[in-house]
């Protein structure tokens, strides 16, 4: 259409580079987003480069003395215990917290799709977890977690089981920043999936029952695969969001007890601004960016197999 | 195979009555039509069969046994959904066996079956390909395919052509009139379209406003339709009616007289189809005067649409389609008039819209 409208009315003929770019498209959409993009290079690429350069170089953050090391802050990430314990923590955060927000939001989202009264409330109450701040959710979690007030240890307390430390203990701590991030990223999950489970006909169901699917059969067998696309989306995007775990740990455990919740960028955190040492944090978050990279690659090479676009 | 039966059915929406104390028996073997126009309740009435839906009231019965109270799966039966309903992330074949499969059919018997019916619809070599792989035919016969293979006690088929374009449409309902002939199984076809209705059914329930209208072969409802509702919808085009009097045991419109007919005198709506019509003089003895209003060449044929002069008190004319041999051409707005074929005037109540009794043996016992 643009192309022949063009060659109906030729602009008014300009020489060379000017009258090119006046009729290109691409310089009209490059002049809009260009506010954008310029604050994004400036706030966001730029660092990134400089944390690249950082990561060979040994840096406290205050002098200005920033001399090259060539590799030594990769290496040394290898011989780290703490690193490794760090690793460790992400993996076991990670494992837990992406299939347990899924599963979560799946089954909430189930039974927020259908039509019952006040439907609007419920699906208000489920994605109300996502307006409440990270800071708020932590405070939320260290009063119901409390030994002596809080609510969980009360409940506990009245079906006959003691008082547990949670986020003081170095066995469960962990576990609790799972639940806690579970509950914070439910609404997420059950927008993401509610959504896709109204995309579900209606008729496909009637077909499967019809066929003599009972319930469960065509919730695993025309449901699931069905929302599969939504599925890989929440993986990827939560996954992402776990290996980056930080704001939960920082305003409950500061990483403890006895190092139970340090994370990779908690532990990457603590290295920069806790003992200064730049140069080897900027490499940790490298070596991250690598794993992140490769795990969402991953993901996306495993889901030719399970995910179906219609 | 079996018979299917509704007793006293009803279902309502709210305020909506959907379907009204419909009784039905649709026998073992039988192809019967649903048709009428949308949102006469033809889908509810298939739902409610197919276990879907519940009915407000009466109970449906299958092979004899009431299964009012149990769901779509227990009853075996199948459906062919108008967007046909296939499951986009199986394969044909997975599409085919998932009702077998549901059932707990041997894997052996599950290729069987399927390879026989994919045979059947000439469908066997599209078995690996996705639904969206496949063009609306192709997924149409699917859907058939999904029916046929678990060999259900009646299949249920609501609008499956009305997704097809017109030139497929047509080869398509004779491939199913050839099916059903192959494999009698009781059938119920829903349809809006009153041309796939005439052409395919053993039998056609007309319908309108949750209620059965008429019921009863092609013939029945082409040649002695029971209401100006049926002859109105049924035929293309379908009947003209006009408003007219019967006195003195004439039928008589706009004062011309159309055929005998000993009943009291009274206003009555007058049917005469459009191929019953001959275009003559307009002062040829008992023809209705009518005005051109513009011809229509159909290849075959041509349709001629006139307007009858009111009798004056009347505010707007009635629009009446004559159909005319080929090459017929009028002025619009020239004055002719039409005359039908003896026999082949209907008479119908003009406050009820019922049919007075048909105006041959009407018109043999007066002679
Ligand atoms: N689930 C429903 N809720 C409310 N009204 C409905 C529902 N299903 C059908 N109806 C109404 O019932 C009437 C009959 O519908 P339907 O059986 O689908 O008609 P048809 O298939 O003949 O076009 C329509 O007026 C329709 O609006
Ligand atoms: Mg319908």
């Amino acid at each position: 259409m643009a192309g022949q409208d063009a060659a109906a009315f030729p602009p008014a003929a300009r020489p060379g580079w000017v009258g090119r770019l006046r009729r290109s498209e691409s310089a009209t959409g490059w002049m809009l987003v260009s506010p954008g993009a310029i604050l994004i290079g400036i706030f966001g690429l730029l660092p990134v480069l400089m944390a690249l350069k950082l990561s060979f170089q040994k840096s406290d953050l205050l002098t200005p003395e920033t001399p090259w090391v060539g590799t030594r802050n990769y290496r040394q990430l290898a011989d780290d215990p703490r690193f490794a314990e760090a690793i460790q923590h992400t993996i076991v955060y990670t494992a837990l917290f992406v299939p347990g927000t899924m599963l979560v939001g799946l089954l909430v989202a189930a039974a927020l799709n259908r039509s019952v009264r006040f439907i609007s409330v419920y699906r208000t109450a489920a994605y109300i977890t996502m307006a409440v701040s990270t800071i708020s959710e932590g405070i939320i979690f260290l009063w119901l977690t409390d030994k002596d007030y809080g609510l969980v240890n009360a409940t506990l307390n009245v079906v006959g089981i003691s008082s547990q430390p949670f986020l003081a203990s170095t066995s469960q701590a962990l576990y609790v920043i799972v639940a806690m991030t579970i509950w914070g990223w439910t609404g997420f999950a059950v927008i993401v999936y509610l959504a896709a489970l109204q995309g579900v006909p209606v008729e496909l169901h009637e077909a499967a029952a019809i066929d003599g699917a009972r319930p469960f059969t065509r919730f695993r067998t025309i449901t699931l695969p069905l929302l599969s696309p939504a599925s890989l989306f929440l993986m990827v995007w939560l996954t992402i969001n776990a290996l980056q775990l930080f704001d939960e740990v920082y305003l409950t455990t500061r990483g403890g007890p006895l190092h139970a919740t340090t994370v990779i960028v908690y532990y990457l955190w603590d290295q920069a601004f806790v003992q200064f040492n730049a140069g080897y944090a900027a490499a940790m978050a490298y070596a991250l960016f690598v794993v992140i990279v490769i795990f969402t690659a991953l993901q996306f090479w495993l889901s030719r197999k399970f995910v179906h676009y219609s | 195979m079996a018979e299917v039966e509704y007793r006293g059915v009803s279902r309502r929406f709210g305020e909506i009555q959907a379907l009204h104390d419909l009784d039905l028996l649709v026998a073992d073997g039988e192809f019967l039509i649903l048709v009428g126009p949308s949102g006469c309740g033809k889908s509810t009435a298939l739902r409610l069969l197919a276990g879907l839906d519940k009915p407000t009231s009466g109970e449906i019965l299958i092979a004899g046994q009431p299964v009012t109270r149990l769901g779509p799966g227990e009853r075996d039966i199948a459906m062919v959904f108008q967007n046909y309903a296939l499951y986009p992330h199986m394969s044909v074949f997975a599409n085919l066996a998932y009702g077998l499969r549901q059932r707990r059919t041997p894997r052996a018997e599950i290729q069987r079956r399927v390879r026989e019916t994919a045979v059947l619809l000439d469908i066997d070599g599209l078995l690996d390909r996705k639904p969206g792989q496949l063009s609306g035919g192709q997924r149409q016969r699917v859907a058939m395919g999904r029916a046929m293979v678990r060999r259900p006690q009646a299949f249920l088929l609501d609008e499956p052509l009305s997704n097809l374009d017109a030139k497929l449409r047509t080869q398509v309902r004779g491939d199913l009139k050839r099916l059903h002939l192959e494999l009698p199984v009781t059938s119920i076809y829903v349809t809006h379209d009153q041309v796939e209705a005439m052409t395919l059914g053993d039998r056609i329930c007309v319908m309108s406003n949750g209620e059965v209208q008429q019921l009863g072969t092609t013939d029945d409802i082409y040649n002695r339709p029971a209401n100006t509702f049926v002859a109105g919808f049924m035929g293309s085009p379908p009947m003209n009616l006009v408003a007219g009097e019967v006195r003195g045991g004439v039928v008589r419109v706009a004062g011309a007289a159309l055929a005998d007919f000993s009943s009291p005198d009274a206003p009555v709506t007058v049917g005469f189809r459009p191929e019953d019509l001959r275009i003559v003089g307009p002062l040829e003895t008992d023809s209705v005067p009518v005005r051109i209003d513009v011809c229509e060449p159909l290849g075959s044929h041509v349709l001629v649409h006139a307007l009858v002069d009111g009798s004056g008190a009347e505010s707007s004319p009635t629009k009446v389609i004559a159909q005319a041999p080929p090459g017929t051409t009028y002025d619009p707005g020239a004055r002719v008039g039409l005359t039908v074929a003896p026999g082949k005037t209907f008479v119908f109540d003009a406050e009820t819209g019922r049919a007075a009794p048909p105006p041959t043996r009407e018109r043999i016992a007066t002679a």
